[in-house]
């Protein structure tokens, strides 16, 4: 087991009551600087509700989150992502009437206050930042476009990329693959070995595939708390692991 | 291309439209339409006010009009302490006042007297509820319906309480025979074309004010909380402070739109923040389209205009309502959009 104490992102023994359900139950969970973490579980294991705690959305009724040493515990979601910590949504959330363009500049690292940014308009260091980012995402020549008429892949490589502007230290992504087509996942595999090399990530996938091509150490969740943790070899051939996935036909077929 | 296109630039047809207005007095020298075309800019610019809110930031604010009532009571009580006293009793008291037999003038009255402390209030007043139902409608983060019945039941509230203290507001009747607006020996009289100037003046001024926010940066967030309000949450802004400011801009836009509709009308009504004109708003800024600031100002304008006309004439005095409601049906079955959309580029 790693010390807790290097840990970026660290929750203890936290716990979430939908009205009497507990979707988190007692659950110790951390995530090292520069790790990329895979988050797997049979439905309704409360892996988005995991990630829903940590960036503010959900509040948690029991235990403690800690955050770059920080106590972030149930903050107001703009504080925690003031404080580095960046969310991509499971249903690609993007500004749909707004054009590629004016998507990233809205999530354009500056300044966050009203005052200063109303009497802040565009100008060329910023046309420069999104072209960077644009690039980056596979995304330069749909810069034009209004959001709502991007493909589906483009649609998360975009929410992928307001994350990404924001400069996060850490990025957690909610399935980011769901919706994809084969070719759009192994660009998308390519878009996270980069993303790897200078962030903490994250990840609840259910594509075993892809968590193979990303991840060395996945934690398994079940019925609100983390069942298993380890190599992904290691994982798939978990009895316990195996039995919580329906019909025992192991994860791999999930 | 290298060739500008000077009316896909804003600036130009802005600057184009306010020009064609301000010489608008050269053609037409009655001085009756130039009230009419006076009291229908005001219209439009509660409509601007509404489209900021709703079209931009996704506020459906139902209670709009009360910024506008408040400006012009604001207005109205400055004019009114500046009458010549041939209505009023001892000390120069209102005539509302002395029939209801008050005899020194409220406390809150008193600071009225300045013309400047009037219009600074017509602003203010508005912008002060703005930032009180801000705090408490976004910081519960209400949203959707709730704002809109929010909003309306705020206004109805007020506008209970000004029919309720009639002593003090003119209740039912608001406040009637207002001396017309001055500045030194600048005299602004309702039926002269010099009212109308310093109304064509104030709308050039809102809607370029009202064109930079929302080519700002700030103006891009009003949209994006619309589109997706918890996205922008997850960026790290404080979307209440966003929506709270937009509310603001709003009601002080609002506020001036009511102190104009006083120095036109010269007169203030509870009417002016009535369930009646606030729903008016929402259906200008509908036809026009709520998305573009123009739009609905170009919408208020048409709407406001044509139910002068057709009022007026013969044929239709009895058959207006149906007209216009028929023109409400149209646009919003065949131009979702409002008739800005017929004039949208689409960004494909």
């Amino acid at each position: 087991m790693q010390s807790i104490k290097n840990n970026l992102i660290q929750l203890n023994s936290i716990e979430v009551n939908f009205d009497g359900f507990k979707a988190v139950n007692e659950f110790d969970f951390g995530v090292k600087a520069g790790e990329l973490r895979c988050l797997i579980g049979p439905n309704g294991a409360g892996k988005t509700t995991v990630l829903d705690l940590i960036c503010g959305k959900t509040k948690s009724s029991k235990g403690t989150i800690i955050f770059n040493e920080q106590d972030i515990t149930n903050k107001e979601e703009f504080i925690i992502a003031r404080k580095g910590i960046g969310r991509k949504f499971q249903i690609p959330s993007v500004f749909k009437e707004l054009t590629v363009k004016e998507n990233l500049y809205v999530a354009l690292n500056s300044s966050l206050g009203f005052f200063n940014n109303i009497i802040k308009f565009f100008n060329h260091t910023d046309q420069e930042k999104i072209d960077k980012i644009a690039e980056f995402v596979g995304l330069k020549d749909d810069l034009e476009k209004q959001a709502q008429f991007l493909s589906h892949g483009q649609t998360q490589w975009l929410e992928i990329a307001l994350v990404v502007l924001k400069d996060p230290s850490l990025i957690l992504m909610d399935e980011p693959t769901a919706g994809m087509t084969n070719y759009e996942t192994s660009q998308t595999v390519e878009l996270f070995n980069k993303l790897k090399e200078t962030r903490t990530l994250i990840v609840v996938e259910h594509d075993m595939g892809f968590v193979k091509e990303i991840s060395d150490i996945v934690s398994v969740m079940h019925e609100g708390k983390l069942l298993a943790e380890g190599k992904t070899k290691d994982i798939e051939n978990n009895e316990k692991v195996k039995e919580a996935y329906l019909g025992n036909k192991g994860i791999t077929n999930a | 291309m290298t060739k500008i296109n000077f009316f896909k630039n804003k600036f130009f047809l802005y600057g184009l439209f306010c020009f064609v207005l301000f010489l608008f007095p050269l053609v037409v020298d009655d001085p009756f339409y130039l009230n009419k075309i006076s009291t229908y800019i005001c219209f439009g610019l509660l409509a601007v006010s509404l489209s900021l809110s709703w079209g931009y930031t996704g506020i459906l604010n139902l209670g709009n009009a009360v910024f506008f009532g408040l400006g012009s009571y604001c207005m109205a009580m400055s004019l009114k302490l500046k009458t010549d006293s041939i209505h009023t009793g001892s000390g120069g008291l209102p005539d509302f006042m002395v029939w209801n037999n008050i005899t020194e003038l409220p406390w809150f009255w008193e600071p009225f007297y300045s013309l400047s402390f009037g219009i600074f209030a017509g602003i203010a007043v508005p912008v002060i509820l703005a930032i009180i139902l801000g705090y408490f409608i976004f910081g519960g983060r209400a949203s959707g319906v709730y704002v809109a019945i929010i909003t309306l039941a705020a206004m109805i509230v007020i506008y209970l309480l000004i029919m309720d203290q009639q002593a003090y507001t003119g209740g039912f009747n608001g406040i009637t025979d207002l001396s017309s607006l001055k500045f030194g020996n600048l005299k602004f009289d309702a039926y002269g074309p010099s009212a109308y100037y310093l109304i064509v003046s104030v709308m050039t001024f809102i809607l370029f004010l009202t064109l930079v926010i929302t080519k700002s940066r700030a103006g891009l967030i009003f949209q994006a909380i619309r589109d997706d309000e918890n996205r922008v949450r997850f960026l790290g802004y404080n979307v209440g402070v966003y929506k709270t400011a937009s509310l603001c801009i709003s009601a002080g836009i609002g506020g001036v739109a009511g102190m104009l509709y006083t120095i036109v009308m010269e007169f203030a009504s509870p009417t002016f923040m009535s369930i009646t004109l606030s729903l008016s708003v929402v259906i200008w800024c509908a036809v026009g389209g709520r998305q573009s600031i123009f739009g609905s100002f170009v919408g208020a304008l048409v709407i406001t205009s044509g139910q002068g006309f057709l009022s007026e004439s013969e044929t239709f005095l009895h058959t207006w309502t149906l007209i216009m409601g028929m023109l409400f049906i149209l646009s919003v079955l065949f131009l979702p959009k409002g008739l800005a959309g017929i004039f949208d580029q689409k960004r494909k």
